[in-house]
């Protein structure tokens, strides 16, 4: 029988000369999260996509013969079909920021860890980097995933290649509109829960930050320029230009995009000045 | 040499924790000694890139510290002081996450996950949840974490704080075994003297962000061998007189007892003479052995 000697013994291997330790992070946050049961919610999250799957199939199947098509006069697959999914999509999208978002780095700071990432070669941008994918999986799951698969289920369903000619470039949308609402949503979800004292208070700030000036918004609905402090008023004007439709308020897209630019900076720059390994208390 | 400062400062806002501070760590285990403030950890989270540094140069396994930042967190280790944690792993996990972090392939960081977390006696409890370890696991999941990826340096911040006797123990042996085995240098932070001295070969004191005294520890030792635990019977203070007159350092312990230090080059019949002349008993006239605390005592003392 051999002994087995309990000592230490050298590593033969050899380290990767620049770890892509954004790509870690962002792994080991999805496995986390999926532990902590985020598939139950996603499942939840997929009820629009069936409703609007089922849809796409009557319509391809039937077309406006059926009683029950011809009851919702005007449904058509087209570009709006896809931006009032998105827009319908963003209650789960909110949802997934404060459960996956909110502890992401207060629970981080609370056991002190960043002293222990930072000690290992990742720099500031790796772990935001790292953090912002993990909230970007979760949130393409639930947008981007089941936008291009009702986008996939038309073209297989439709009898020509009418359809993908006309609508080409919805995917592209899918994505702009998805990239817009993770980094405006994420960077918001991240520096709050950079500052607050706890998972709990970062989830409140941000549902305030998302529901409170959407209030305003609808109360003061004849200046369209209040328009401009909502983050969903926002997020759906910048939409509107990406899928080619109809702007659903007031406000030019062009100021749209200026401030969403401007809180995302103001978020990177606050994420910098919190996301130290030690805080120094003067 | 492991790490070489020259004038090496961090400051936090107008206060300097570490004072141009030029010394060199060499390869081997290296206590670096100081009380509470004295600005160990504060060295340590300077040259590892976690606080600024304020001025002055520093070489760590001769990279630069301020152009090679990521490359020597990659060579290094660090097992920091606090509870420092990543929530929601399990103490595998945690360990292999550190190891990929490093650059480690994956089915290497798991195997050798393993191995450490056997080494460092947390085998058992390696599939539970780290928040839920007790003071002396963490300390060994911090030890665990710091030591998966091979490092060539490893900085240990208070290794044994909130450790039992038997859990320090267990953990200074662990230390002197990963030295030893895995040919890797250490830098160990404490203001446990006991520790530094059990497993040091080489001591840097500072005091209040300053270099104090540095030197091997046989040195430390040999500085203060001279030294002797007098008892007399007599007039004590004419005794005490005599012999500072002799260029002794005399510290009276209690109302007959004495501690001299002798100067360079003379033996202990300057004590026998001295009391022959004084006209005092000496009841004991023994060498005493200095500690590492002696000094630190001593060397603090003066300042």
């Amino acid at each position: 029988m051999p002994i087995y000697e309990q000592t230490y013994k050298p590593w033969e291997g050899v380290l990767e000369p620049r770890p892509r330790t954004w790509r870690v992070i962002a792994r080991t946050g999805i496995q986390l999260l999926m532990r902590k049961g985020m598939m139950v919610f996603l499942l939840f999250a997929y009820f629009p996509f069936f409703f609007r799957a089922v849809q796409i199939y009557v319509i391809a199947r039937f077309g406006d013969k059926l009683e029950i098509v011809q009851k919702f006069k005007g449904l058509k697959i087209d570009a709006n079909f896809y931006s009032d999914f998105l827009n319908g999509q963003m209650f789960f999208v909110v949802l997934i920021f404060v459960f996956a978002g909110a502890g992401m780095i207060a629970n981080d700071k609370r056991f002190k860890a960043l002293s222990l990432y930072f000690s290992k070669p990742v720099g500031f941008w790796d772990y935001v980097a790292g953090k912002f994918l993990v909230l970007g999986f979760f949130v393409s799951l639930i947008t981007l995933v089941p936008g291009l698969l009702l986008f996939l289920m038309r073209v297989v369903l439709a009898k020509d290649s009418v359809y993908i000619q006309d609508y080409f470039w919805i995917p592209f949308s899918l994505f702009a509109y998805t990239v817009v609402e993770l980094l405006l949503f994420g960077s918001v979800i991240l520096v709050l829960s950079a500052t607050s004292k706890g998972t709990r208070s970062a989830a409140v700030f941000f549902f305030t930050l998302i529901m409170f000036p959407d209030l305003i918004r609808i109360i003061l609905s004849k200046i369209p320029a209040v328009g401009l402090i909502s983050m969903t008023a926002n997020i759906k004007q910048m939409g509107s230009v990406f899928f080619g439709i109809d702007r659903p308020y007031g406000f030019t897209p062009i100021w749209a995009f200026l401030v969403m630019a401007a809180v995302i900076a103001l978020c990177v720059l606050l994420l910098k000045q919190r996301v130290k390994p030690t805080e120094v208390v003067r | 040499m492991s790490v070489s400062l020259h004038k090496f400062t961090i400051a936090y806002g107008d206060v300097k924790a570490v004072k141009e501070l030029t010394v060199q760590f060499p390869e081997g285990i290296t206590g670096l000694l100081g009380v509470n403030g004295a600005g160990k950890s504060s060295l340590i989270k300077g040259l590892l890139g976690l606080v600024a540094i304020h001025s002055g140069e520093a070489k760590i396994l001769g990279r630069n510290v301020h152009q090679e930042q990521k490359a020597i967190r990659q060579l290094v280790g660090y097992m920091p002081e606090d509870d420092c944690l990543i929530p929601g792993l399990s103490g595998i996990k945690m360990v292999q996450y550190a190891g990929e972090l490093c650059g480690m392939p994956r089915q290497d960081a798991i195997q050798r996950a393993h191995e450490i977390l056997f080494l460092t006696g947390l085998e058992e409890a390696r599939y539970r949840k780290v928040e839920g370890y007790s003071a002396g696991m963490k300390q060994r999941i911090k030890l665990a974490q710091a030591i998966i990826h091979d490092p060539k340096l490893l900085f240990l911040d208070e290794p044994t704080s909130g450790m039992d006797p038997k859990g320090r123990q267990e953990m200074l042996d662990l230390i002197m075994n990963v030295t030893r085995k895995g040919n890797m240098s250490v830098i160990l932070a404490s203001h446990i003297l006991m520790d530094v001295e059990r497993t040091c070969d080489r001591v840097i004191m500072i005091h209040q962000g300053e270099l104090l005294e540095e030197g091997n520890m046989e040195e430390f030792r040999g500085n203060y061998a001279n030294a002797y635990s007098v008892r007399i019977e007599g007039d004590k203070d004419k005794f005490v007189k005599a012999l500072e007159a002799g260029g002794c350092e005399v510290k009276p312990d209690g109302s007959h007892l004495l501690d001299v230090i002798l100067p360079k080059g003379k033996g202990s019949d300057l004590v026998l003479k001295t009391a022959g002349k004084t006209g005092v008993q000496l009841r004991r006239l023994m060498p005493s052995v200095q500690t590492l605390e002696d000094v630190f005592v001593k060397r603090i003392g003066d300042k």
